[in-house]
C-alpha cells in the first residue's frame, strides 16, 4: 500500500537516506531496523511529510504523496508517533484521546467552533470511544490523569494510542519500546500483533531486536542511508551484510 | 520626478546602512546567544544618545569634538555595563524561557523610558554640531557627522568580526550561538557568555545611539523608532544570524535612500513593511536564517492542573460582575462613566486578544486591528451614511480581512517572527493613516462621528444608555469568545500551541487554525474599534498607540491568559492602578513595566496562577486520602 522509490534525503553534504526503495503491504507488521544515525527517523519524517526529500517518490494507494504537506498525509490514514513528546503534556489521557480523532470528525466546523450540541455529542461519543481505546491499552485507571505526569514508559504507550486514534490505515512508531521495562515490551509488542490480525499495517523503528524479530512480518535493514537487506526475519538476521553492520567486520 | 543625483544616492546609502548594521548586528548577536528578542535594545540606543547630551551638559565649557570623543568611550561603557546588570538581574533567571525573557524587555523597555522621561522630561533634545563642515562631491553633499557614523560602523563591524572568529571569548559566544547544550558540554561557561554577549550587544546600540545622536534628535522614545527599523532588519536578514543582520541592514539602507532620494521618504515604513512581508512569504526564516526543519520546537512546558471550576462559581462570578457592571452608571459621575465605557472596550480586546495568544503567538497588531475597526466606522459613517448597527459587524470582519493579508506570508513562522512582524506590520498601517490624508485624514483624523440613532426612544448621545450599549454588545461579544475558548476548535488551538507537530501528525492543518485564532481575535477588536470611535467622536491615528498595546499586553501577563478570566483580573487591576495614580500619569509606564518584569520572575503564571495554586493546596490537603490511592496505582 506504500511504495518508496529511490528516497534519497541530504542535509548539507551528508546524505541521510540514499536511494532507498521500500515496498509495505497491507496488514504486515514491517520493521525498519539499522544502527543509529542510519537514517530511519529521517525515513519517517519524510514518509509523513515533516522533512521534504531531496529526490525519490512516495506514493501510497497508487496516489503520489511526496510533497504533501504534514496533515495532509495524516489525513489520508497514516499516523506516526515520534521519539519523545508524543501527547499534549497538559492534557488529561482522555482528551489526548479526543483531540487525536480529529479524521473522524464529522459534525460542522462552525458547530465545532460555537460548541453547538451537535458538536458535543460527538465529542461525548469520542470520550467513549477513547475510554475503550484506554482500556485496551491498560490505562483505563488513568484517563483523567495529565500525560505529563506519567511516567516516561506509559507516555511511550500513550503515544501509540494517539495515533491509533486517529484511525489510521498505516501506523509508524518511533521507537515505541525505548523506555519501556521488559514487561511493559512484551504487553505492548502483543497489543501490536493483535491489532495487525484485526487488518491493521505497521511500520516499525526498534532496537529491540528481540522483539522486532518476534514480531515483524518483513524488515528493512538500513545502514548509512542505505538499504542493507529486507526479507522476513529469519533471511534478515542470516544476511552477511547485517550481521557486519550490526557486529563489525570481524564478525 | 526630481533628478536622482547618484553620488547623493550613494552617500545616503552608506550613512543609512551603517546606522542600521550598527544597530541591528548587535540584536542579531544577543539573540543568537540567548534566544531572546529584547525589545529594550532600543532603550540602549536611546540611553547612549543621552550619554552624549549629559556629557555636554557636564562639560559645557569643553570643545564639542572632545565630549564627542569622550562620549564615544564613556557611552558605549555605561550602557554595555547597565546591559550586563540586566543580564544578571532579568534575562539570566529567565534563560530557559525565551518567551518570557522577551517579555520581560518589553516591560524593561518601558522602565527605561519611563524613567528618562521622567529624569529629564518629555521633549526632545536637538544637540549642537559636534563635528561641523560637510564634503561636497558633483553637488551631493555628505556632512563629517556622517562620515564618522559611517566610520565608526565599519570599525565596530571589523572589531566584532575580529572577536568572534579570533579569540577565545568570540569562539565561545560562536558555540553558545549554535548549540546551547553543546557548549555546556564543551565546558563552556554559559552564564559568563551571555553576561559578555548582552554587555558587548548593549555596548554596540550604546555607541550607535552616541553615533546617530548627534544627527538625529534624542529623546525618550528614540528607540521605538530604531527597534522598528531593527526588527525589520533581523527578521528579513534571518532571526540571529548576524551576517543575514548585515545583508538585510546594506538592502535597505539602499531601499531607504532610493526612496528618500526620490520623494517618498514619508512611505519608507510602509515600503519596508511591504517588503518583510514578501520576503516572508518566501524565505519564512529570513534571506539567511538557517534552515530550520519543521521538526524544531521549544521544550514543552508543563503547566499547573487547571482545577476544575465549579459551574456555580463561573456563574456566580459572572452574575457578581454583571451586577458590578450594571450598576456602575447609578453610583458614578461623569468621569467615571467614561472610564467604565473604556473598561468595557478594553475588555473586549483583552479577551479577544487572548484568543490570539492561545495559538502560541503574541500580536503586536492588537490596537491596530482596533484602529482598523474605527476607521472602518469613520469612514462608512461620514462617507457612506451607513447605519452603525450594519457598521459594527463590518468593522470587524475588515479586521478580519486585513488580519488574513497579514496572516498569509506570517503564519508559516514561528514564535518571535510572528510577533516582530505584526509589530512591523502594525505601525505600517498606522502610518498609512497618517500619510495617505484624502481618505483617512491624516494625523487630524476623521472628527464628528455619531452613536447609533435612536431605539426605542432612547438616544445614545446620552451616555448612560451608551454605556449600557457597550455593555450589551461587549458581553454578547464576550459570551461568543469564552464559547469559542470552551469548544472542540478552542481546545484544538491550545493544544496545537503546545505541540505542533504531534498536531499535524494527528491531522491538524495548523496553519488555518493559528489564522482562524488571529482572525476571531482581529474580528473582536475591530469592533471593539467601532464602538471607541462612537464613544470618542472621532478617529486619530495617536489614539492608537504602542502604549495602548503595551496596556493589552500587560494585562494579559500580569492577570496570566491560562484560562478566560486571567486578562479580566490584570485588566481590572491595571485600571485600578490608573485611576489611582491619573495625577500621576508619567509613572503609569513605569509602574506597569515593573509589574510585568516582577510578574515574569515571579509569578511565571499570572495573578491567576497565584489564585489557582492558592486553591490547589487547599485541594490538595484536603483530597490527600484519594491522591495516595491514585499514586500507588500509578506505580
Amino acid at each position: 500500500m506504500l511504495h518508496v522509490r529511490d528516497l534519497t534525503r541530504r542535509f548539507g553534504s551528508l546524505t541521510a537516506l540514499d536511494a532507498v526503495s521500500c515496498d509495505i503491504a497491507s496488514g504486515t507488521i514491517h520493521g525498519l531496523i539499522g544502527p543509529n544515525g542510519s537514517g530511519k527517523t529521517t525515513f519517517f519524517n519524510c514518509v509523513t511529510g515533516f522533512l521534504k526529500p531531496t529526490s525519490g517518490s512516495i506514493s501510497w494507494q497508487g496516489q503520489d504523496i511526496t510533497n504533501l504537506p504534514p496533515h495532509r498525509i495524516a489525513r489520508i490514514g497514516i499516523a506516526r508517533t515520534f521519539q519523545n513528546t508524543s501527547n499534549y503534556g497538559n492534557f488529561t489521557l482522555r482528551q489526548n484521546l479526543v483531540l487525536a480523532s480529529r479524521n473522524r470528525i464529522k459534525s460542522p466546523a462552525l458547530a465545532r467552533m460555537l460548541n453547538l450540541p451537535s458538536a458535543r455529542r460527538e465529542e461525548a461519543l469520542q470520550e467513549h470511544e477513547a475510554d475503550a481505546l484506554l482500556e485496551r491499552f491498560g490505562l483505563n485507571d488513568l484517563a483523567d490523569v495529565q500525560a505529563a505526569d506519567l511516567p516516561g514508559g506509559t507516555q511511550k504507550v500513550l503515544g501509540v494510542a494517539i495515533a491509533l486514534s486517529t484511525g489510521p490505515q498505516l501506523l509508524m512508531l518511533d521507537e515505541p519500546l525505548a523506555g519501556l521495562n521488559s514487561g511493559e515490551k512484551v504487553k505492548l509488542m502483543e497489543l501490536l500483533r493483535d491489532i495487525r490480525m484485526e487488518g491493521q499495517t505497521i511500520l516499525i523503528i526498534e532496537h529491540d531486536m528481540k522483539a522486532i524479530m518476534q514480531t515483524c512480518d518483513q524488515i528493512t535493514v538500513l545502514c548509512y542511508g542505505e538499504k542493507l537487506a529486507e526479507g522476513t526475519a529469519s533471511e534478515v538476521s542470516r544476511d552477511p551484510a547485517t550481521i557486519r553492520a550490526y557486529l563489525g567486520e570481524e564478525a | 520626478m526630481p533628478d536622482i543625483n547618484l553620488v547623493q544616492l550613494l552617500f545616503n546609502f552608506l550613512a543609512l546602512s551603517a546606522s542600521y548594521s550598527l544597530f541591528a548586528v548587535g540584536l542579531a548577536l544577543v539573540f543568537g546567544v540567548m534566544r531572546v528578542v529584547n525589545f529594550a535594545h532600543g532603550e540602549f540606543f536611546m540611553l547612549g544618545g543621552y550619554s552624549i547630551w549629559l556629557l555636554l551638559a557636564a562639560f559645557s565649557g569643553a570643545p564639542l569634538w572632545a565630549v564627542f570623543l569622550m562620549a564615544v568611550v564613556v557611552g558605549p561603557i555605561i550602557v554595555g555595563i547597565i546591559g550586563g546588570g540586566i543580564e544578571r538581574m532579568i534575562f539570566w533567571p529567565l534563560a530557559d524561557d525565551a518567551f518570557n525573557g522577551f517579555i520581560a524587555s518589553l516591560g524593561l523597555s518601558y522602565v527605561l523610558q519611563a524613567t528618562v522621561a521622567i529624569s529629564f522630561g518629555v521633549v526632545s533634545k536637538s544637540l549642537p554640531v559636534l563635528i561641523p563642515g560637510q564634503i561636497e562631491i558633483a553637488g551631493a553633499i555628505l556632512t563629517w557627522q556622517r562620515v564618522i557614523v559611517i566610520l565608526g560602523a565599519v570599525l565596530t563591524m571589523a572589531g566584532l568580526w575580529y572577536f568572534l572568529k579570533h579569540t577565545r571569548g568570540g569562539r565561545a559566544v560562536r558555540a553558545a550561538s549554535q548549540n546551547r547544550g553543546a557548549a555546556v558540554l564543551q565546558g563552556i561557561n554559559l552564564h559568563r557568555v551571555s553576561f559578555m554577549t548582552m554587555a558587548i550587544g548593549a555596548a554596540m546600540a550604546g555607541l550607535s545611539g552616541v553615533l546617530m545622536g548627534s544627527v538625529l534628535n534624542i529623546g525618550p522614545y528614540m528607540g521605538l523608532e530604531a527597534i522598528w527599523k531593527a526588527f525589520i532588519v533581523v527578521i528579513v536578514g534571518g532571526l540571529g544570524s548576524i551576517s543575514g543582520a548585515l545583508v538585510a541592514a546594506l538592502l535597505f539602507g539602499f531601499i531607504d535612500s532610493v526612496a528618500s532620494t526620490s520623494g517618498y521618504g514619508q512611505y519608507i515604513v510602509i515600503i519596508d513593511t511591504v517588503i518583510m512581508l514578501v520576503v516572508l512569504a518566501f524565505f519564512p526564516r529570513g534571506l539567511l536564517g538557517r534552515e530550520a526543519p519543521t521538526l524544531e520546537q521549544g521544550a514543552i512546558k508543563r503547566f499547573p492542573t487547571i482545577l476544575p471550576v465549579k459551574t456555580i462559581q463561573v456563574i456566580s462570578f459572572g452574575a457578581i460582575a454583571l451586577a458590578l457592571l450594571v450598576a456602575w452608571p447609578f453610583v458614578v459621575d461623569g468621569y467615571l462613566l467614561g472610564v467604565g465605557v473604556l473598561f468595557l472596550i478594553n475588555l473586549l480586546l483583552v479577551i479577544s486578544y487572548r484568543t490570539i495568544t492561545s495559538m502560541g503567538g503574541w500580536s503586536f497588531a492588537h490596537i491596530t486591528m482596533l484602529a482598523i475597526g474605527a476607521y472602518t466606522m469613520a469612514i462608512l459613517q461620514t462617507q457612506f451614511g451607513i447605519s452603525f448597527w450594519l457598521i459594527l459587524p463590518l468593522s470587524g470582519i475588515v479586521a478580519a480581512i486585513i488580519a488574513l493579508v497579514i496572516a498569509w506570508p506570517v503564519m508559516r513562522t514561528r514564535q518571535f517572527y510572528f510577533f516582530l512582524s505584526t509589530f512591523a506590520a502594525g505601525e505600517a498601517i498606522r502610518q498609512c493613516f497618517i500619510q495617505f490624508k484624502g481618505t483617512f485624514g491624516g494625523i487630524e483624523g476623521i472628527p464628528f462621528l455619531s452613536p447609533p440613532s435612536k431605539v426605542l426612544g432612547l438616544s445614545f448621545f446620552d451616555p448612560v444608555n451608551f454605556y449600557f450599549l457597550v455593555l450589551i454588545i461587549v458581553m454578547i461579544c464576550s459570551g461568543i469568545l469564552y464559547t469559542f475558548d470552551r469548544g472542540r476548535t478552542g481546545r484544538t488551538i491550545v493544544a496545537m500551541a503546545e505541540n505542533e507537530n504531534l498536531s499535524l501528525a494527528l491531522g491538524t492543518n495548523v496553519w488555518a487554525l493559528k489564522t482562524l485564532a488571529f482572525c476571531v481575535g482581529s474580528f473582536f477588536a475591530g469592533i471593539a474599534g467601532a464602538l471607541f470611535a462612537g464613544y470618542n467622536g472621532f478617529v486619530a491615528p495617536t489614539d492608537f498607540s504602542t502604549g495602548m498595546m503595551f496596556m493589552v499586553i500587560a494585562a494579559l501577563v500580569i492577570g496570566g491568559n491560562r484560562s478566560f478570566l486571567g486578562p479580566i483580573f490584570g485588566l481590572v487591576l491595571l485600571t485600578v492602578l490608573d485611576e489611582f495614580l491619573r495625577d500621576l500619569s508619567q509613572l503609569v509606564p513605569l509602574i506597569y513595566g515593573m509589574t510585568i518584569i516582577l510578574t515574569v520572575l515571579f509569578l511565571p503564571q499570572g495573578l491567576e496562577g497565584l489564585v489557582r495554586r492558592l486553591f490547589a493546596s487547599q485541594t490538595a490537603l484536603q483530597a490527600s486520602g484519594d491522591k495516595g490511592v491514585s499514586h500507588a496505582s500509578r506505580a
